[in-house]
């Protein structure tokens, strides 16, 4: 053609969409042979088959024939793999939302893994119990056969107090939370609030250790899990509350931090690509927002970076999670925690400890789940160490149910070495 | 900004050599990638040169000798660049780097192996993994036993027994389809890298043997599809040698291939090691050239575009089909990163030949990114592009491999040069 | 060898077909002869449209309505056959606005159903369209399945006991008396002849149809008008958008199976076997297109390739070739030409297949003084799925459900092993084309990257033919896919090429295997040419392999 057509942003943005990714596919099979699930099961044929070569064959106005699909864990390696640009996860996702639109009703199961929020609202305030029932083995049976969660998944345990709740109860009103000019925002997620405080705590103290004062503002679930299980519009709800507090914050020029790589990567990528929500508001939260090792590590880079490190001797293996890989960013953790003297990492060199968010706890998929993580499981327990690090705390659950290693995040590595909280 | 003594542009074999060997050397390396290479579809072998003239029948036994007659009915292929010494030098480095990433690769540039290829056709190559040379044809050849998989429709043993003997290369060869085992029995669409998988474990191998030593009497070598384990590659080969008491060697299969994955996943190994940082999944979207330096690449994150900077800057991004170059329907040819000068025609009539078998190639994959003695880039003044980027692999203009059977040679070889150019192990004349 | 029959038909496309069916119905005993596989030429190289008529509407009103009448009839007599995809007219910026108005009210003249719809709602419906355009008019378009609609229409006259003879060629029409008695067709692979007596020849040879008259000594002329279309990879969309506007070239894109087809142009040809696809077509149809789908450009093409269409001339053509009539034409050549027991059916569009069948079939008749009344427009086609329109997701579904079992061997179409055995097993050919047409093997993204080297594999296995003849099975048909290629490969799609090239010559070394020429005599590939087994494409005249080189 002599002349390009002139693209406005509107044309382009629909054209992005990834389902139109599906053209670039040229059928290698690289995608197939990396995928941590095809490779340990005949239930699921690959992401090449259910995503850009069955996205050939899904006309909008049919009914979704996908059954397969269900299987994909939506890790994301396949779209990381590729060479030529396809979106596979992400189209999967789509394909999988419209599959249980149409065919099949969101079993309730499905529903309640979702909400993470809602399990952190009903089982926080009676956490000794709510624990002590999820560890009773005849209960897990019994779960089991109602609702069809795994009865060895890891479910982790609830904290009676929450992240928010020491936030603004004890942190604000000790007198200790540090004001300043330098703001950021923590975005903390539900595993934080919920179950981990701990890992919030940490980074809270890393952050104010660099002079910043800490904004926890409102903010919801960030709809993965519902995303995950094919509810996009009750993700899409959670996505535009958390969208329209959080953006306050970034015209005021303050950035967003999280530590869990899930959350994060909602904010920065799922929003747009696989919620479709294109709004100017959303792309700022997107470009704005960070993992707290990628903020870190931004820091040192510009010799922002506090080093004052007292030695940890400790060898730990470190398990780099696939939402962690695909924000694309290389490993900021290591390159952090390898700053540390004493500090010893044994990078784990497998891609997927299985458990892909919710997947993983289905009676159906945990044993693929254990299957695909096997490689994960062994290496960490070669190593022999009773800690290991991961940056996602599904993963963290994951690793830590299969080979009883005490589960930290980076963040904590680093708030020990500034002798700010020890893990 | 973040700074790095070499960032390489690219996971295949090329980028990966030399983000290897650079890596081995202390630098502080970056190996950023779109995605990963197409050493996952080749045959896991390192071609320096197969035929000459590249339209021969006639497997070269010998490609060094032939490198000069090769060059100068070919004066624009890469390997110009290259003596005969620095050839040897990353050949060897090749071998040194594999056998850290725990592959047995044998071979010398002077012996090309004449291995079966999928089709029954011969594949000249250079150095192979030991679980392929097993094929090696020779005058002597004996007699061969090819074992296909009903499941795997990815192999046909009698296509490829039939071609083979119909070329009269010294053997015969008969083939025989076998069942797959449990766990695998009767899953019709089984891939190789599955297949390779369950050649790990003891029982299915078993299994295999068992079906396999009943078809095995009086030949002289048995023949797989390469399937024959990934990470326990080495343990699968011996254990199936022991049990069949005969050589077995592997054939490559269509892509993805097993010896390529064993390949780059050992690669990526033994970077990573050496303390190179991977980042797999992000697209380098343009790169600064100012003062006569690449200043900094920007590379897409998830959601924000990044700029990283280094020392040194290699551009390992592939020619057409890696992506490096991009075409368009008006007849532009461009290097994606830099938008260095291209040697190209501009009309898409002259990219191709009528045939698809083309005599010489296509002519479209000759084009690429001129280069100086030093694999600089060259700009529009005939000047070095920029003093610390490099290009190698089939980005290079003048590298089209598919006839001549090239490919891997030349990414191996550019790589290891570059690398040792920049890490000093041989000075800049 | 010697035939019998009573009604010999020549041609097998659409009309062809069509004729045959209702021949066998109406009882005669039938034959149909065709050159190359079912609906080899115009027939398999349109856009595969299922006519609402609107688009003859305005200019055509007879034409229209006949559209729109057999529209509603083959969508009972063979729904699998057709995609109910719905059609929009839509006027872009560049077209006269009011020329929407003239279009409704002439589609309500002429019966076809027609509405109105907001923009929103035609961008509801197809988010890629161009927000620019001004409006949009539904009409109950569709796309066809032009061979499962052939193959249907061939096995349901063979219940009544009709006969069909491919890959035979016609070279002699025998006369008597001033009477067609038969012909002689020629086996394009073996090269053996065979003479066939009948009672009433129909030419229902298309394009071709004037060569074919003139062996009876009649003056019959057709006009090959070229058409180019290009398959776009991905299927932008889920209706069949028409511009609304008098017809011009890239004025339509089709949803067929799993692309988007975008056509066409309209160029006087000289040979109907022999003609280029320009650079000014394809840049065309990519122009045209991006102004119903701005994006156009960043999509795939996938491959190229031009129909004929036949156009018949009584008087002198004018320069459009578009004013040439578009509807057929029916000769009876006792009266025209004064010879019997020969007719000739051309023109006309494939939605009116039946209807022609019909009239010719009523000529037949009374031409052979026998009253025998036509059926087919209430006898529905044998299917798989009785009463269901094709669907592009009914493969995925099939084998998503276990009920297409076995290997996949065309990945990106679906095609399965016992599918591709089973066609092998009823044919004594080995062209891989043939499965590409009956199956869609080849037919995806990879163009056969992957299938046609398993198939190759397969049919060595299972045909007992040697490597060499399999090795040129497989050559040949990546010859015939590169031809369409070629003129569409760029940016992406020279990547995949790139990709295949690596596996047919890096991996699997084709360039330097032996090939079975004709006889005993092999040759490696580098070494001589190599054409397709019988593939009318651009550039090519059509030499029987085997034969005579």
């Amino acid at each position: 053609m002599k002349q390009e057509p002139v693209l406005d942003d509107l044309a382009l943005s629909i054209w992005e969409q990834v389902q139109y990714s599906a053209d670039l596919c040229v059928k290698c099979n690289i995608c197939t042979s990396h995928c941590p699930v095809s490779n340990v099961t005949d239930l699921f044929p690959g992401p090449k088959f259910v995503g850009p070569q069955a996205q050939r064959f899904r006309n909008p106005k049919e009914i979704s024939v996908d059954a397969s699909l269900d299987y994909c864990s939506g890790c994301g390696v396949c779209t990381m793999v590729c060479p030529h640009g396809v979106k596979v996860m992400e189209m999967n996702a789509k394909g999988r939302a419209k599959l249980y639109r149409e065919k099949k009703s969101i079993p309730l199961r499905n529903r309640i893994l979702g909400r993470t929020e809602l399990q952190g609202q009903l089982g926080s305030p009676f956490a000794p119990l709510a624990n002590l029932f999820m560890g009773f083995k005849p209960a897990r049976i019994v779960v089991e056969a109602v609702m069809g969660i795994h009865r060895n998944a890891p479910i982790p345990k609830f904290s009676f107090e929450t992240f928010r709740g020491w936030y603004k109860s004890i942190h604000q009103k000790s007198g200790q939370a540090l004001q300043s000019d330098k703001k950021v925002v923590f975005f903390h997620g539900c595993s934080t609030n919920y179950f981990e405080p701990r890992v919030g705590k940490a980074a809270l103290a890393v952050l104010e250790h660099h002079g910043y004062e800490i904004i926890v503002p409102p903010q919801v679930c960030c709809g993965l899990p519902m995303l995950s299980n094919a509810e996009f519009d009750a993700a899409r709800k959670n996505a535009h509350t958390n969208i329209d507090s959080l953006v306050k914050y970034v015209k005021q020029g303050y950035k967003i931090v999280g530590t869990s790589t899930s959350c994060t990567l909602s904010l920065k990528s799922d929003y747009r690509h696989i919620l479709d929500i294109n709004t100017e508001e959303a792309r700022l939260v997107a470009e704005n927002t960070y993992d707290i090792c990628e903020f870190l590590l931004e820091l040192a880079e510009a010799d922002q970076l506090n080093t004052d490190f007292q030695p940890v001797e400790v060898e730990f293996p470190y398990h780099s999670p696939c939402q962690l890989k695909a924000h694309n960013m290389g490993l900021p953790a290591l390159d952090l925690m390898e700053m540390i003297p004493g500090v010893t990492i044994h990078h784990v060199d497998a891609d997927c400890c299985g458990i892909a968010g919710t997947y993983g706890y289905k009676k159906e998929k945990y044993q693929i789940a254990m299957d695909v993580g096997r490689p994960v499981f062994e290496q960490v327990k070669a190593t022999g160490s009773d800690v290991a690090i991961c940056d996602s705390e599904t993963c963290r659950w994951q690793i830590g149910g299969a080979t009883g290693a005490k589960m930290i995040h980076p963040v904590e590595l680093l708030a020990q070495a500034y002798g700010l909280q020890d893990f | 900004m973040k700074k790095y003594d070499t960032i390489v542009i690219g996971a295949g074999l090329a980028g990966l050599t030399a983000a290897c060997h650079l890596a081995q050397t202390q630098q502080k390396v970056l190996l950023v990638a779109h995605g990963a290479g197409a050493v996952l579809l080749a045959s896991g072998g390192v071609d320096l040169l197969g035929y000459q003239p590249v339209d021969s029948l006639t497997p070269l036994d010998n490609p060094l000798a032939a490198l000069p007659d090769f060059l100068a009915d070919n004066p624009d292929h890469p390997y110009r660049l290259l003596e005969t010494e620095q050839i040897k030098t990353g050949l060897n480095q090749f071998l040194a780097l594999t056998a850290q990433s725990g592959l047995d690769y044998r071979g010398q540039p002077d012996q090309n192996w004449l291995l079966p290829g999928p089709g029954g056709a011969v594949h000249p190559t250079c150095l192979a993994p030991t679980s392929m040379i097993g094929g090696h044809l020779a005058a002597d050849g004996g007699r061969m036993l090819l074992v296909g998989f009903r499941e795997l429709k990815d192999f046909y043993p009698k296509l490829i027994s039939d071609n083979l003997n119909a070329q009269n290369l010294g053997q015969k060869s008969t083939a025989v389809s076998i069942n797959i085992p449990a766990p695998l029995a009767g899953q019709m669409n089984v891939t190789p890298i599955e297949l390779a998988h369950a050649f790990e474990q003891p029982d299915f191998r078993r299994a295999v043997i068992a079906s396999i030593k009943g078809h095995a009497k009086g030949y002289d070598r048995i023949g797989l599809p390469a399937v024959l384990g990934l990470e326990q590659h080495a343990e699968v080969l011996a254990d199936m040698q022991q049990q069949l008491a005969k050589p077995v060697f592997e054939i490559s299969t269509l892509p993805p291939s097993v010896p390529g994955r064993r390949l780059f996943d050992g690669l990526r190994r033994t970077f990573t090691r050496a303390g190179g940082r991977l980042i797999l999944g992000s697209k380098v979207t343009g790169g600064a050239i100012e003062a006569g330096r690449v200043s900094h690449i920007d590379i897409e994150t998830a959601s924000r575009s990044r700029s990283i900077t280094a020392d040194n800057f290699v551009l390992a991004t592939g020619g057409i089909f890696g992506g490096g170059l991009q075409t368009d329907a008006a007849g532009r040819v461009w290097e994606d990163v830099f938008n260095l000068p291209v040697r190209a025609k501009t009309n898409r009539h002259q990219w191709f030949d009528k045939k698809f078998i083309a005599p010489r190639g296509q002519p479209v994959a000759s084009y690429g990114v001129k280069v100086t003695p030093q694999f600089q880039p060259i700009n529009g003044h005939d000047q070095p592009a920029a003093a610390n980027l490099y290009v190698i692999g089939a980005a290079l203009a003048g590298s089209e491999w598919t006839r001549g059977r090239t490919g891997n040679g030349l990414a191996v070889t550019s790589g290891v040069f570059v690398a040792r150019q920049i890490s000093g192990e041989r000075s800049v004349s | 060898m010697k035939k019998s029959t009573e009604i010999l038909i020549i041609g097998g496309g659409v009309t062809g077909c069509g004729i045959l069916f209702d021949a066998a119905q109406r009882g005669f005993k039938t034959l149909l002869v065709e050159r190359g596989a079912l609906s080899n030429g115009t027939s398999g190289r349109f856009h595969g449209l299922l006519h609402s008529g609107g688009r003859y509407a305005v200019k055509d009103p007879v034409a229209a309505r006949e559209c729109i009448e057999e529209n509603q009839i083959l969508r009972r007599i063979m729904p699998h056959c057709i995609e109910d995809t719905g059609g929009l007219f839509v006027s872009a910026p560049s077209d006269p606005p009011d020329f929407g108005d003239t279009f409704a009210a002439a589609c309500r003249e002429a019966g076809i159903p027609v509405e109105e719809i907001s923009v929103a709602e035609m961008l509801r419906r197809e988010p890629l369209l161009n927000p620019q355009i001004r409006r949009a008019f539904a009409v109950p378009d569709g796309s066809v399945e032009t061979w499962e609609a052939c193959q249907s229409l061939v096995d349901s006259a063979a219940e009544f006991g009709a006969e069909t003879l491919l890959y035979h060629e016609i070279v002699d029409v025998l006369t008597q008396d001033g009477a067609v008695v038969g012909a002689v067709a020629k086996n394009v692979i073996t090269g053996q002849e065979i003479t066939i007596e009948a009672d009433m020849v129909v030419n229902a040879a298309g394009a071709w149809g004037g060569r074919l008259a003139r062996m009876t000594g009649c003056d019959v002329t057709v006009n090959a008008g070229k058409g180019t279309m290009i398959a776009m990879n991905y299927r932008m969309v889920n209706t069949v958008i028409n511009r609304c506007a008098p017809p011009g070239d890239g004025d339509i894109l089709v949803p067929v199976g799993t692309v988007a087809v975008i056509g066409t142009t309209s160029v006087g040809v000289p040979n109907p076997d022999d003609y280029p696809i320009e650079d000014w077509e394809v840049e065309l149809m990519l122009t045209k297109g991006a102004e119903m789908i701005p994006t156009f450009a960043k999509f795939r093409a996938l491959r190229a390739w031009a129909g004929v269409r036949p156009l018949y001339q009584e008087k002198e053509a004018g320069a459009d070739l578009r004013q040439v009539t578009r509807n057929y034409a029916l000769l009876d050549h006792s009266d025209r030409d004064g010879v019997d027991n020969f007719v000739t059916i051309t023109g006309g569009k494939w939605t009116t297949y039946r209807m022609m069948a019909e009239k010719t079939m009523d000529l037949v008749c009374r031409k052979l003084q026998t009253e025998r009344p036509c059926h087919t427009a209430e006898t529905v086609l044998q299917s798989h799925d009785p009463g269901k329109y094709f669907t592009v997701g009914q493969r995925l579904d099939k084998v998503e459900t276990g009920q297409a079992e076995g290997q996949l061997i065309c990945e990106c179409e679906l095609v399965t092993r016992p599918q591709i055995e089973r066609r092998l097993a009823a044919s004594d050919r080995n062209i891989i084309n043939d499965l590409r047409r009956d199956l869609r093997v080849g037919m995806g993204p990879c163009q056969g990257g992957f299938c046609t080297y398993r198939v190759a594999g397969i049919m060595h296995e299972n045909q007992n033919i040697s490597a060499a003849e399999a090795n040129k099975a497989l050559v040949d048909f990546l010859q015939e896919r590169w031809k369409g290629i070629q003129p569409v490969l760029w940016g992406q799609h020279l990547r995949q090429m790139q990709l295949d090239e690596g596996i047919y010559l890096g991996l699997l070394g084709l360039d330097k295997l032996p090939v079975q020429l004709s006889g005993t005599d092999t040759a490696r590939i580098g070494e001589v040419e190599t054409e397709g087994y019988f593939e009318i494409e651009a550039g090519d005249t059509p030499a029987p392999a085997g034969g005579s080189s």
